[in-house]
């Protein structure tokens, strides 16, 4: 029993790294209607640049520098996407091709620059007795910082002009740019804000369970899992998503396979591609 | 015989320039090797380009049925010592046999879920093999893989790997110049006009997709018995991009394009100094494709002239002129 | 033998669409809707081709219920549609676009067009004459060649039709086939229209334009936010003034 209370809160400690990286998911998908599957990535980067300039310098600029080149990775593919928008109006493929392609290029930066071993920081060497069950401390600052960022996210989402703003251009372009939003300038923010949460995201992955250089497109397909098992469009709803699927993939690795144990999120994806939600549209896909 | 010589235009060019080719390399290994490697890469560059380029399907996990295919027939023929031919058969059954339901089961119209689903797919083969055990031989692969009974040379060989080519570009051209075919072109441009000719959306999308996993695991099953080894990065993501990338490079909509594309970035690849740094190449590359000429190589024909045969890969909505038009006539009346 | 559609609701989140609407269209008439924007007439052609849902009612061709059947096989039993604003390929030339609407007649399974056994050939070679036909009984050969995307919206839109004519239907769908289309083009349409009726198929017809109700439709039917509100020919229909108050602001000749 204490077994199952264990893993489970560990699965707590993870879940909030993945509800983490469904806001940058969920946001980008509201500010593009397309997933950017490069969100991994970013998160791999900040950590690595986290742990290596953590570990030469020191650690608070680690993890400064670390989200910073999040931040630089998403604005790179933020500008891509602008370009590519001119030339291929609408089609969403084309972005998600674009990020397969940058995920792919940052892995690639990653392993050249820090090798293929992969890394971890693990500043608190107690535990916590809670009730009989041991919790790391580490567990209080991601979920006090996954806490932190949800009621910010929800705040700049629903209680700024800018947030209505993106929900506006995301809802109906043209009639956002008609009304004078500056659609192309919002999207790009959305993109820096996208990289600052995954940075953020990777930091704590990288403090939490460690992460080498192809962990990018397992923390993507994590994200996106979480931030879909409630709809996309809700990134708070994300959140609780990720604490599903951290929860159910570590008491799995617990009891089965540790290995077999990261086909969880896949799992959790599969599933609510192939129920599909009811929803607005039609039978042929026909918008209202 | 006009319209045979315009639908296999594609083939005759190819057939010319093996033969030439063919002639300049029969007695040089190295080349015969480059050669080999450049028709299975051809095939599952082919493969994206059925499903991309044709249908629009972006799938991100052609490598991985090509692994299928490859694994297929190494533990057929490594582990239980039964014939190659057994193999390709697998290698030719067992992709579409995940890939039509895994497309018809993601229920919703839309291609962005599909393109999930295939990258689902490909993590989740991914794992699978890794933890496969003896099975799939693990993080190590399986090596051993006899090679073709009937092809234990390289020239040999080289027949075989660039007949399956063939063959596959017979097929292709034959299906463009068909009502299905035109289905399918018309599905990638526009689902609701597809469905509004009386298209069946779904069935059409997961046959395409079951057919290119199939051209994927034929090159699988060459790649497996060429190189006599099969690890989980052998034909990993990172070889799903490359393929994706030597398509839209040489044109996913063409016959020839893929080809083309495989050749140029197997020869280019030689030229990259180490196996860590082909992501950066590779992802930069489809980047830079993608922003500037997205039509590939075989794009830039109608930069120079020549009408575009097929459909250029526009936008779901009608956005052109015409509709435009639509809008100021209505509202004068 | 026609299409039935009985006391159909549609709604999209919170909006009635359509309520209660009910029409019947026999083989071998035309029958018009007219109403004002917003009055549900495209609306009334997504839910008989099935391109929405239906919330109640129903709808039925020639005695058989539609409901649970998806779009592309209503399309494929014999309803075609157009659309309001045509929906084209921009690099398509017009002979390709025409082509695509033979579908439902020509040998689409994927392993004919994979092997291409001999049979093929000789279907190709009908469905291009029967293009060729098409093309002709709507003054289009002379476009084959051209690109969509280079041509003005008259030539679209007879292009679209054309699309629809081609899988020979039992029933035919025009949505505002008339706008923009200049007064030979017209006449060319209500040509085409009134053979097709004099041949058997129905025709439901969605225009603004009334005069070319007048010369075309067997009846009429008047939508009015999503309600019927007046039925009969254009002559009975043009006289009641609900039909002209509801109508203001729409071209009356």
């Amino acid at each position: 029993m204490y077994e199952l209370l264990e893993f489970s809160s560990r699965g707590i400690l993870l879940g909030v790294t993945y509800g983490l990286l469904a806001f940058p998911i969920s946001l980008l998908f509201i500010a593009t209607d397309t997933v950017d599957l490069a969100v991994g990535a970013y998160a791999v980067l900040g950590g690595a640049v986290a742990m290596f300039v953590g570990g030469s310098v020191n650690p608070a600029v680690g993890i400064l520098m670390g989200i910073l080149v999040a931040v630089l990775a998403s604005a790179a593919i933020g500008s891509i996407s602008l370009m590519l928008g001119r030339r291929q109006k609408g089609d969403p493929l084309v972005l998600v091709l674009a990020s397969f392609g940058f995920a792919i290029f940052l892995e690639s930066v990653v392993l050249t620059l820090f090798g293929k071993d992969p890394f971890i920081r693990q500043p608190f060497t107690y535990f916590w007795n809670i009730a009989g069950i041991r919790i790391s401390p580490q567990a209080g600052v991601n979920v006090a910082i996954g806490l932190l960022l949800v009621v910010a996210v929800y705040v700049l989402l629903y209680r700024t002009s800018w947030g209505r703003d993106v929900r506006a251009s995301a809802n109906n372009e043209r009639a956002a740019l008609l009304a004078g939003i500056p659609v192309r300038a919002l999207r790009f923010s959305a993109f820096v804000l996208a990289g600052l949460l995954a940075g953020i995201a990777g930091v704590l992955v990288l403090y939490t369970s460690g992460m080498d250089f192809a962990s990018g497109m397992h923390l993507t397909l994590a994200g996106f899992g979480a931030a879909i098992v409630f709809g996309l469009h809700g990134p708070l709803r994300g959140f609780f998503g990720g604490l599903a699927i951290g929860v159910v993939e570590t008491v799995s690795a617990g009891y089965a396979n540790g290995g077999l144990a990261s086909l969880v999120p896949l799992l959790f994806i599969f599933a609510v591609l192939t129920l599909g939600r009811g929803g607005r549209q039609g039978p042929a896909g026909v918008r209202a | 015989m006009n319209s045979l010589l315009t639908r296999y235009r594609s083939v005759l060019v190819l057939i010319a320039g093996l033969a030439v080719i063919t002639l300049l390399i029969r007695d040089n290994t190295v080349w015969l090797d480059t050669s080999v490697v450049i028709a299975i890469y051809s095939l599952i560059a082919l493969s994206v380009g059925i499903s991309y380029g044709q249908a629009g399907i972006l799938s991100v996990a052609q490598a991985a049925f090509a692994s299928v295919g490859a694994y297929a027939t190494a533990i057929v023929t490594a582990r239980y010592d039964l014939p190659a031919a057994l193999g390709l058969l697998l290698a030719l059954l067992l992709p579409p046999l995940i890939a039509y339901p895994l497309a018809r089961v993601v229920t919703r119209l839309n291609a962005l879920s599909l393109a999930i689903a295939t990258l689902v797919f490909g993590q989740a083969f991914d794992i699978i093999l890794r933890e496969g055990g003896d099975f799939t031989g693990g993080y190590i692969g399986l090596s051993g893989i006899p090679p073709l009974p009937y092809a234990s040379g390289l020239l040999q060989f080289h027949f075989v790997a660039w007949a399956a080519v063939l063959i596959i570009a017979v097929l292709l051209s034959n299906l463009i110049d068909s009502p299905f075919g035109r289905a399918t072109n018309t599905l990638r441009a526009d689902t609701l006009r597809a469905v509004a000719d009386g298209v069946n959306v779904p069935h059409v999308r997961s046959a395409i997709l079951a057919f290119s996993a199939s051209v994927a695991g034929l090159g699988g099953w060459l790649y497996a018995h060429h190189i006599a080894y099969i690890g989980p990065d052998s034909l990993g993501p990172s070889v799903s991009l490359s393929v994706l990338l030597m398509a839209v490079v040489g044109g996913a909509q063409t016959v020839l394009g893929p080809i083309i594309g495989a050749a140029l970035l197997t020869l280019l690849f030689k030229f990259i100094p180490s196996q860590e740094v082909q992501g950066m190449f590779y992802g930069g590359a489809l980047i830079a494709v993608l922003v500037l000429t997205p039509n590939g190589l075989m794009g830039l024909r109608t930069v120079f002239g020549k009408r575009a045969k097929s459909p250029s890969v526009k936008a779901e909505r009608p956005t052109t002129k015409v509709a435009a038009g639509a809008a100021t006539v209505r509202g004068a009346s | 033998m026609s299409i039935d559609v009985a006391k159909v609701d549609v709604r999209f989140g919170g909006v009635t669409a359509l309520q209660d609407v009910g029409l019947t269209l026999e083989r071998g008439e035309v029958l018009a809707v007219i109403g004002p924007n917003g009055s549900g007439k495209s609306t009334l052609f997504n839910a008989i081709t099935g391109f929405v849902d239906i919330a109640s009612g129903s709808v039925g061709v020639d005695g058989k219920d539609m409901a649970g059947v998806p779009a592309a096989s209503r399309i494929a039993s014999g309803i075609s549609r157009t659309f309001q604003t045509p929906r084209i390929n921009p690099s398509a030339t017009v002979e390709d676009s025409v082509l695509c609407g033979f579908h439902p007649h020509a040998r689409i399974s994927f392993w004919e067009g994979l092997l291409r056994p001999p049979t093929m050939s000789r279907t190709e070679t009908e469905l291009r004459q029967k293009r060729t036909r098409v093309l002709e009984q709507l003054d289009l050969l002379g476009f084959a060649r051209q690109q969509m995307g280079e041509l003005p919206m008259g030539i679209v839109r007879m292009v679209d039709i054309a699309r629809a004519m081609a899988a020979e239907p039992k029933y035919l769908l025009l949505d505002e086939p008339a706008a923009g289309l200049s007064k030979t083009e017209q006449n060319v349409l209500i040509q085409q229209v009134r053979q097709l009726a004099k041949q058997g198929v129905g025709v439901l017809l969605v225009e603004h334009n009334f005069g070319l109700v007048r010369r075309l439709a067997d009846r009429v039917i008047v939508l009015d936010r999503g309600k019927v509100l007046l039925r009969g020919t254009a002559d009975e229909v043009s006289r009641r003034p609900e039909f002209v108050t509801a109508y203001l602001g729409t071209n009356v000749q």
